[in-house]
């Protein structure tokens, strides 16, 4: 479903992903963890579009999307759930679904409606008609993840969706992930949580200083091999939810 | 945790279910706009003809503030081109008038094209520019059309402009003093209509969704340049009509209605009565016009005072009068528990 090889992305002169490679299948969750400054966020820029690479290639759905505008990429299908709860404050939170729903394309799939983002937050339902940006942090974030939802994507970019929130409202989160995997929407997951990605993920990837130094198809050995994530993530000990 | 496919649920929103908002209390805004607008249909009768001059400029500025502010307040873009969509307006009526007899439908008509296709040459001009950068290339435009208007004089009659524009045209109760005035009321009731249904329609939504961020605009499948075009268009369309009103009212035009004073003139009403308020601009230009008239009975130096005005304005109420009053209002509320507002209220 989706391809990335050998992409490297720069800022300015900064070499930040030096020859990313790696693939999603259909239906697949991959889990993207590595420490901060690695390009976590500069790769799911970069796949959505956000940013051009300067060299390698992007497959998505079989066709090649390098250098594409964001808005190509998104109609074709794929979804992103910015880092730091990103909604549109002054829209309400209907409205917020609503732009998410107007030009979703999900990539041949129906059309999600605005009532899609609700069930799973009822939350947003009490808080309709208000601007999203008198919301607190995990409500906001609870409205990026309903955005996602409703606009049906084969193939949703989480970029750290757990980020400055309580416990309860990362097991919604965890909840969201799990429903994507039911619904087999592909995903790609950041995040710094790791035994959160660990326990939902399909596969994963480290990303560490701009390229992938390690990759498993076994997530939940990977939970138990302290060692190594001390290794690669400088995670200690028993790996924190 | 219940999936959508194991179990039907109610998709409905609490808030839509049980708005907290009976239905009267909905209506009642719109009832008050149609009082308010009967009411005005009488300011003629109760003021002479300068007053009801004055109050005819205050709606045309009005149309004028509020079309600027689909670019401004809602846009996010500044601009001090505007004055050029105004000056269109106006020369559609002087020219088309004077040179090939049009109708006041034919010159409404074609104010709002050459409005909307000037609006979009900005809008697609100022793709790649924002910020202080922004309002010095709308006004490089709206300069570059005033030095148009000003050399191709066979046709705008250069700075001396085009004087005596009949109104034969328009039906004769509403072509003098207090018939003009109703129908400059329904014209701009009718444009300021249009203008809150294009903002509350998806499209004006997607603009503000640019104004607030391009890129996750973008990345949910928006072409914000697109946007930006189309929020120029629709400003132009309408800041040309309020242009067309103008020249009917005073019966000339020249450069002066694309000087760049008019283009800051409109830049103070949206800030002075609250950008992020639909109607803020609207009320800016009808006080800023009021106050202008007002004071200059009891002083020359009107200007310093109204100097103060927006220094003061600048300094205490940074939304603006509008965005003062709704906050006071929406603190009101909270303390006696109504709860909070709608997203409407935060933005119009």
């Amino acid at each position: 479903m989706l391809e990335l090889d050998a992409v490297h992305t720069y800022y300015g002169a900064s070499h930040i992903l030096q020859g990313v490679s790696l693939t999603v299948a259909e239906g697949e969750v991959l889990g993207v963890l590595g420490r901060n400054g690695m390009g976590k966020t500069t790769l799911v820029h970069t796949v959505a579009g956000l940013l051009r690479p300067r060299r390698g290639r992007i497959r998505f759905l079989g066709r090649d999307i390098t250098g594409a505008s964001a808005e190509r990429i998104s109609r074709a299908g794929m979804g992103l759930v910015p880092q730091g709860h990103r909604v549109f404050p002054s829209l309400s939170v209907k409205e917020n679904l609503k732009v998410a729903v107007r030009r979703a394309r999900s990539g041949g799939r129906a059309r999600g409606t605005v009532a899609d983002g609700v069930p799973r937050f009822p939350v947003l339902g009490e808080r309709w008609g208000l601007p999203a940006g008198v919301l607190s942090g995990g409500q906001q974030q609870m409205l990026a993840l309903g955005r996602a939802l409703v606009g049906n994507a084969r193939l949703v970019l989480l970029d750290e969706p757990t980020e400055g929130l309580d416990p309860q409202t990362v097991a919604r989160v965890g909840d969201v992930v799990d429903e994507l995997r039911r619904r087999g929407t592909s995903a790609v997951l950041v995040e710094q949580k790791v035994d959160f990605a660990l326990r939902r993920v399909d596969r994963v990837v480290v990303i560490g200083r701009g390229s992938v130094v390690h990759e498993s198809a076994d997530p939940a050995g990977l939970r138990a091999d302290t060692a190594t994530l001390r290794d690669l993530l400088a995670v200690g000990g028993t790996v924190a939810a | 945790m219940t999936t959508p496919t194991s179990t039907k649920p109610d998709t409905r929103p609490a808030a839509a279910a049980a708005p907290g908002r009976s239905a009267p209390r909905r209506w009642a805004p719109g009832a008050g706009v149609l009082v308010a607008v009967a009411l005005l249909m009488f300011v003629p009768a109760a003021t002479d003809s300068f007053y009801t001059f004055v109050a005819t400029r205050m709606l045309l500025l009005g149309l004028l503030a509020t079309a600027f502010n689909a670019v401004f307040g809602f846009g996010g873009m500044s601009s001090l081109g505007h004055a050029a969509f105004f000056g269109i307006g106006g020369y559609a009526v002087g020219i088309g008038v004077t040179r090939w007899d049009w109708s006041p439908g034919t010159v409404l008509a074609a104010a709002l094209a050459a409005g909307a296709l000037a609006g979009a040459v900005f809008g697609l001009a100022c793709l790649r520019v924002r910020g202080i950068y922004l309002l010095l290339l709308t006004l490089a435009l709206a300069q570059a059309l005033f030095g148009l208007a000003f050399y191709q004089t066979e046709w705008t009659g250069g700075d001396n402009g085009i004087p005596n524009i009949p109104r034969d045209g328009l039906p004769a109760a509403v072509r003098e003093g207090d018939g003009y005035y109703r129908l400059t009321l329904v014209v701009v009731v009718l444009c300021v209509a249009l203008l809150w249904m294009y903002q509350r329609s998806p499209l004006g939504m997607s603009v503000v969704g640019t104004r607030e961020s391009e890129s996750r605009m973008s990345a949910a499948g928006y072409r914000p340049g697109a946007l930006r075009t189309v929020a120029f268009a629709v400003s132009g369309a309408f800041s040309a009509v309020a242009g067309v009103l103008e020249v009917y009212l005073q019966g000339s035009v020249s450069t002066a209605s694309m000087s760049w004073q008019i283009s800051a003139d409109v830049l103070v009403y949206a800030i002075l009565g609250g950008a992020r308020h639909f109607f803020g601009p609207f009320l800016g230009a009808v006080a800023v016009t009021g106050l202008e008239v007002w004071v200059s009975t009891y002083t020359d130096r009107w200007m310093t005072v109204l100097g103060v005005v927006y220094v003061v304005t600048a300094l205490f109420l940074a939304d603006g009068v509008l965005g003062r009053a709704a906050s006071l209002l929406r603190l009101a509320r909270t303390k006696s528990g109504a709860g909070s507002g709608t997203s409407a209220e935060a933005r119009t």
